[in-house]
């Protein structure tokens, strides 16, 4: 490097360095938003799998009372899967606390995920102590963030030769066509731009046509009409000379979100499952963080796109494993989010899209009991403020709003299959990504969705002890527990399979004599618990709602009530 | 450590002797894997030993690639034993099978295995098989992962006791007005249950052997428990039942193995020791075996191969009629099948013979008739005729403090006695499945290139045909195979030289696979004279190789 390159690069980073920005004295806070944050980010672009590592250590850095960050395990190509772990440390203990899950990019091309996660970690830390309700919220609960669980794959989607759709898997190599080879034919970057787009060729029976205002558009002809184009797919040549053209490209088809152990099915059923649930390493490390983490009561997965709230089921044979009563906490959340982000609609997997077996979702839900939703992020209500625009004003949005960065003009090519074609269209970060500007604004209100699943997480407080002198040195001791948020400590599917322990609900310090339950306090049902009576096993706290045990006890020295559930944390009284 | 190098050979000297000598009961899968160990270093020229994994208890899994040469191009069988951890036959039926592939000087047998390549895991549930082995024994399916059987949150609070002190767990009966298990009119040593509708009245609560730890009115419902090899697989897994893990392939044993497997694309069978029987009685096809997408029952055309290759067996291995086909959910060798996709043959390898009534009337007299065909009895009879010792527990009063003042006996057919033959029956046994796997060997798909011809269409111009045949019984590819890409497909490639080219034709084909002795004709227009090559093949079928001269 020369002297005056070293130069140059020392006032580039000076130029951007923090000493640089703004004193508080010339900001003035936008309502809604940290003022000052610790951490500059800027929310109106993307960054790489190393990109969104280096943001989690700054935010960890800045933040030490309130972000840990560690590593849950490795990618396919040894990348660490970073957690960004956000609670207020100096209230109560991380595994004490209603856990929330958050994730993004586990298709490697949904990429927004990542940034719509980092966002939140970084919304929670710079709010916290200045905005009474997040302060209150870290106090309570704990958030595990994984901004991207495909980082290989998200490298590649940003770096390598592909498409808006591709890669959507990780980064195994897989022999798409059964020919014996391994990722031997993939997409080819003919024209050197940087950028797989697509190949077309001038025929005079062609089913395209360049749209009469703007060439660069192609629409397809109507009925009995002809056009004057064909198209011959994304980039590339035969690369393996078998008369076939990227037929089997790197980072081939699997699915991530088709390898999780609830209704795995395989691939001849379902194309993606990959070998075996969780055969796909990065999903087995997520698999065992939340096996590891039974405090995760509610999660969230992102992927794109289409303005999304989806709940499970992903298959239609799985219905059975939502009941009429998870189905109510789910629409009550669901449907708030409809209103917290316009455009986005509350919908099922199976019904609503299509069947899919063995989804993140459905292993939340299904294998783990946990409240989960998957947000398709971006939706092109987003563009005009209305629902399904159509050609043309996804035309205006590209010229007009965009500026058509979006888009790689047609040039001509010589191509050693097809002659002479022409190669053009939209680059990879349109359509499915959300643009700049628009970026920080969906992610807010994403956040804000995921803000209010984790506040309706079980919230529990002993709510009464009462006492009653039976008599004989005897005393009974009723305790009422209540649950004041949405969700219960255990899903109704959760309590039918025993999928997490039953909630602990103890007296230390009492010499117990007997204990139970009692089922309705009105009426004094009760169901007695012969073994180990001081610690009463109930199956589950509902939202909303309170539960009662009782203990009769002989000794009247002081006592602690100790209430103790997995996924509604741990009070004391 | 580091040994002096005569230790080995001494150990050698020692022990090869003292293993041969010893085997009057099963091995134990400390011995199997010493066994192992011995025949890599006997037959290290045509074996090869891999580590699979360690198990929770610290027990190796290890494998056995059998054959010479490039053995991973070859047609290959995988050969499977222990799925069920108290089925101690297996194991020794699979390293049985291991042993005389290796030793034989037979010339047949050699060739076998120049032509294919034999993948031997024997043990795949140590941790359950010690148990046979162990102070208490007792019938073990699961590893050494600590599991909570019943789901309450506390592990392995309510084990079973041995209650009369003879080193087994068995069954306990305690008389109640409640019960609803009677002695069989028979033989009243075995019990039934009571049916009220034929005025039968019950007698018996039957229960595991052992006491109810935690007074939940429940008896030994979470004990050592661990994780089932044989429900833990994909195919029908049952979900949140004590045994089948938290999830699917979630253990080290079922992950690895698999493993192991996906990374041999030339197995084209599968054959397990286990309890899934489709070897004396086939898999058969049902209309609704496919719907849609979802395969739930085995296919027509494979169906077909399994009858195939069940009356090849049932030529080796006789076994009672009554022997009925059978799956088990979340078993291996209904993975290997539906989910690996090879052609997948699984049997116990033994099932207890059918006793026959003897004709002398006097002799026939001492025999009660048994209606319900009972298999309890007819195996306590068969036992007896054999002069088996030890097969049966006799009912003994112990005090039980969940009864107090109420009888309580303990009892019954002893554990592992219905699944495991006398070891004296297993050598017969293991040369009878050898043979088995030879004919299962010379059935195996073979991919050929047969009636390869040329022909000048003009100067310079050749119209190149071969017809691709597969020369063996079996398909080159199940009809589950077919359908995804863990089986590779059929690959013919035409290479030609610099100077020539095709102009009708493809260079490379990928076909869909043959069945037995089925045929596919190929035709090429090559224009340019010199030597082009025919490659065919698949990893599961082999590959052949034919060159042509165009001049």
């Amino acid at each position: 490097m020369k002297i005056q390159h070293i130069i140059l690069v020392f006032i580039i980073i000076l130029g951007f360095s923090p000493s640089h920005s703004q004193t508080p004295e010339q900001l003035f806070q936008a309502v809604g938003t940290p003022v000052n944050p610790k951490v500059q980010i800027s929310w109106n672009r993307y960054y790489t799998a190393e990109g969104l590592g280096a943001l989690a250590k700054k935010l960890a850095d800045a933040h030490p009372n309130l972000i840990k960050v560690s590593s849950i395990g490795k990618s396919y190509e040894g990348r660490d899967l970073w957690c960004l772990t956000v609670t207020d440390y100096q209230t109560g203990q991380e595994m004490e606390k209603a856990a929330f899950y958050i994730d993004g990019n586990i298709h490697s091309n949904e990429i927004q995920g990542a940034e719509f996660g980092m966002y939140t970690a970084w919304y929670l830390a710079e709010s916290f102590g200045n905005n009474d309700f997040i302060t209150e919220l870290l106090k309570e609960r704990v958030f595990y963030i994984l901004p991207t669980i495909n980082p290989d794959a998200r490298n590649a989607y940003m770096k390598g030769d592909n498409t808006a759709n591709t890669p959507r898997s990780g980064m195994m190599p897989i022999d798409d066509d059964r020919d014996g080879l391994f990722d031997e034919d993939g997409y080819d970057d003919l024209n050197g731009d940087g950028e797989i787009t697509q190949m077309r060729r001038k025929t005079s029976y062609g089913q395209f046509r360049a749209n009469p205002s703007n060439p660069n558009r192609m629409d397809r002809v109507s009925g009995d009409e002809m056009g004057d184009y064909e198209y011959l797919g994304s980039e590339g040549i035969d690369n393996d000379g078998d008369g076939r053209i990227n037929e089997d490209r790197v980072g081939g088809y699997y699915d991530p979100n088709r390898n999780w152990g609830w209704g795995w099915v395989p691939e001849y059923t379902q194309g993606g499952a990959h070998k075996y649930p969780f055969s796909v390493p990065e999903n087995r490390a997520v698999m065992e963080f939340v096996m590891a983490h039974p405090n995760i009561a509610g999660a969230q997965s992102y992927h794109n796109s289409g303005g999304m709230l989806l709940r499970g089921p992903g298959a239609e044979v799985d219905q059975g494993s939502y009941t009429r009563t998870d189905i109510r906490v789910y629409d009550a959340l669901g449907k708030l989010g409809e209103q917290l982000i316009p455009g986005y609609r509350y919908l099922i997997v199976y019904k609503d899209l299509y069947s899919a077996y063995g989804g993140e979702l459905d292993w939340f839900h299904g294998g783990r009991g946990i409240f989960t939703f998957s947000n398709e992020l971006f939706s092109s209500f987003m563009l005009f403020s209305k629902q399904r625009p159509n050609a043309d004003e996804r035309d205006l949005f590209n010229r007009k709003l965009l500026f058509e960065d979006n888009f790689v003009p047609w040039e001509e090519y010589d191509h050693p299959v097809y002659g002479k074609i022409e190669i053009g269209g939209n680059k990879r970060n349109y359509g499915r990504n959300d643009p700049g500007f628009l970026l920080e604004s969906d992610a807010h209100r994403n956040m804000a969705f995921t803000i209010y699943h984790a506040y309706q997480m079980p919230k529990l407080v002993i709510e009464e002890v009462e006492e009653k002198d039976l008599g004989g040195g005897l005393k009974e001791i009723t305790v009422t527990v209540g649950n004041q948020r949405l969700i219960p400590t255990h899903s109704d599917h959760d309590i039918k399979n025993k999928i997490n322990r039953p909630d602990y609900i103890r007296i230390e310090g009492a010499d117990v004599v007997a204990g139970m339950r009692v089922l309705n306090k009105d009426l004094n049902q009760t169901d007695e618990q012969v073994y180990n009576p001081s610690q009463i096993e109930v199956p589950n706290i509902p939202g909303q709602s309170t539960v009662h045990v009782r203990w009769i006890v002989r000794s009247t020295g002081d006592y602690t009530i100790v209430v103790d559930s997995q996924k509604g944390g741990v009070v004391r009284k | 450590m580091k040994l002096h190098p005569y230790f080995w050979g001494l150990i050698f000297l020692l022990g090869f002797p003292l293993l041969i000598q010893a085997q009057n009961d099963y091995k134990d899968p400390a011995t199997i894997e010493a066994e192992i160990r011995q025949l890599e270093r006997q037959y290290s020229d045509r074996m090869e030993v891999g580590n699979i994994t360690q198990t929770e208890g610290g027990r190796l899994i290890l494998s056995m690639a059998i054959g010479e040469g490039d053995r991973d191009k070859k047609p290959g069988i995988a050969i499977i034993g222990g799925v069920e951890g108290s089925h101690l036959l297996g194991p020794e039926l699979a390293i049985g099978i291991a042993q005389k592939l290796l030793e034989s000087r037979d010339a047949e047998m050699r060739q076998l295995l120049q032509d294919y390549s034999f993948y031997i895991i024997p043990q795949v549930s140590p941790d359950a098989a010690q148990q046979y082995f162990d102070r208490l024994k007792y019938e073990r399916s699961g590893n050494a992962k600590n599991t909570d059987d019943d789901r309450d949150g506390r592990m392995n609070e309510d084990p079973g006791e041995d209650l009369n002190s003879d080193g087994l767990l068995s069954i306990m009966r305690i008389e109640d007005p409640t019960g609803e298990w009677m002695p069989h009119p028979a033989d009243d040593r075995v019990l039934i249950k009571a049916n009220p509708d034929k005025g039968e009245q019950g007698k018996y609560i039957l229960l595991s052997e052992g006491i109810d730890n935690d007074k939940d009115g429940q008896f030994n419902e979470d004990g050592m428990g661990g994780v089932h090899f044989n429900k833990n697989l994909t195919f029908k897994y049952k979900p949140f039942t004590p045994g089948s893990g938290e999830f699917p392939v979630s253990e080290k044993e079922t992950m690895n193995v698999l493993e192991y497997l996906y990374d041999r694309w030339n197995v084209f069978a599968v054959l397990t020791f286990g309890p899934s029987e489709n070897l004396v009685s086939p898999w058969t096809y049902k209309r609704g075996n496919l719907k849609g997408r979802v395969i739930s029952g085995i296919l027509e055309g494979d169906a077909k191969v399994n009858k195939m290759i069940s009356d090849l067996y049932k030529k080796e291995v006789k076994a009672p009629k009554s022997v009925k086909s059978s799956t088990h959910g979340g078993g291996f060798a209904e993975w290997s099948y539906f989910h690996y996709g090879r052609f997948s043959f699984s049997t116990p390898g033994w099932h207890v013979p059918e006793w026959k009534m003897p004709t002398d009337s006097i002799q026939k007299k001492q025999f009660k008739p048994v209606k319900d065909k009972n298999s309890d009895i007819n195996f306590l009879r068969w036992a007896q005729e054999e002069g088996l010792e030890n097969y049966f527990v006799s009912w003994t009063k112990v005090d039980h403090p969940d009864f107090p003042g109420k009888t309580v006996e303990v009892g019954g057919i002893a554990p592992f006695v219905k699944m495991n033959p006398p070891y004296e029956k297993v050598a017969d046994l293991v040369d009878k499945h050898t043979t088995f796997v030879k004919t299962l060997a010379n059935n195996a798909p073979k991919i050929r290139l047969v009636n390869v011809q040329k022909e000048k269409v003009s100067n310079g111009l050749w119209r190149v045909k071969a017809t691709l045949m597969n020369e063996g019984f079996i398909p080159t590819t199940s009809q589950v195979g077919d359908r995804f890409n863990w089986v590779k497909r059929l690959r013919v490639d035409l290479d030609i030289k610099d100077g020539q080219q095709i102009i009708s034709g493809q260079k490379v084909y990928l076909f869909p696979g043959l069945k037995g002795r089925e045929n596919r004709e190929l035709s090429w227009l090559v224009q340019g004279n010199g030597e082009i090559t025919i490659k065919a093949g698949a990893p599961q079928c082999g590959q052949e190789e034919v060159k042509v001269q165009l001049n």
